[in-house]
């Protein structure tokens, strides 16, 4: 599963937000800001992942537990999906 | 996902990004192409800054400043030429930081963009006076 081309990660005063270009413009509106976290895992799901090497990667970057990281990836997918970034 | 007005949104999150609506800004803005990407106002705009302000009817306006006044500023949209005096500080919401055009983002701090402000602007203002004197031309003519 990856990020749907035309969903754009940019900082604006150092506050990290999506912004929806071209036409996945057209159909979503209205700002969704990252957390340190949320950023993380979507500059690893700009290119194509699995939730099993997602959980890998946020185990290698932050001191947390397995069972966390799986919270938060599983979390942090379903969000995502829901809001229908996701393409898988 | 809540449904928030763009001042509660902006409020929320210092920062917004939505397609602009509307041709008063074209071309530096195009509706079919590019997404604005706004930030919380704070503090003073400067010449040139395009700022999202709320007019008294409730319209959500995104023009450009082209003089500051006290306790506000003189707007303008760059496709088009009648300037809207007293716009109040009280009413900008945010201003515009960049925009993306298709995928390439273009930040109005850059070099480049700047200058085509300056050049846009200048334009502008020969052709307001063209204007200006193409109307006087024609109510003259009518006059007789």
């Amino acid at each position: 599963m990856k990020i749907k081309n035309g969903l754009k990660l940019r900082e604006v005063g150092g506050v990290n937000i999506v912004v929806a270009v071209g036409e996945m413009a057209a159909s979503f509106k209205g700002v969704v800001r990252l957390n340190a976290t949320g950023t993380f895992l979507w500059k690893q799901l700009e290119s194509d992942t699995s939730e099993c090497e997602l959980v890998a990667s946020l185990l290698e970057k932050y001191d947390v537990t397995e069972e966390i990281a799986n919270a938060d990836v599983s979390a942090f997918i379903s969000m995502i999906r829901e809001a229908g970034f996701l393409d898988e | 996902m809540n449904n928030l007005k763009i001042e509660e949104a902006i409020n929320l999150f210092g920062v917004y990004s939505c397609r602009p609506q509307g041709t008063s800004m074209f071309p530096t803005l195009d509706t079919e192409r590019d997404t604005v990407v706004l930030r919380k106002k704070e503090g003073r705009l400067k010449k040139y800054d395009v700022a999202l302000y709320r007019r008294p009817d409730g319209t959500c306006v995104l023009h450009r400043v082209m003089a500051l006044e006290d306790g506000g500023y003189t707007m303008c949209g760059d496709n088009q030429w009648k300037l809207e005096h007293g716009v109040r500080e009280d009413t900008v919401i945010a201003y515009l930081e960049g925009f993306y055009r298709g995928d390439k983002y273009i930040s109005c701090d850059s070099r480049k963009h700047s200058a085509y402000v300056r050049f846009w602007c200048a334009s502008l203002f020969f052709r307001r006076c063209a204007l200006s004197i193409l109307w006087r031309v024609k109510n003259n003519k009518n006059a007789r």
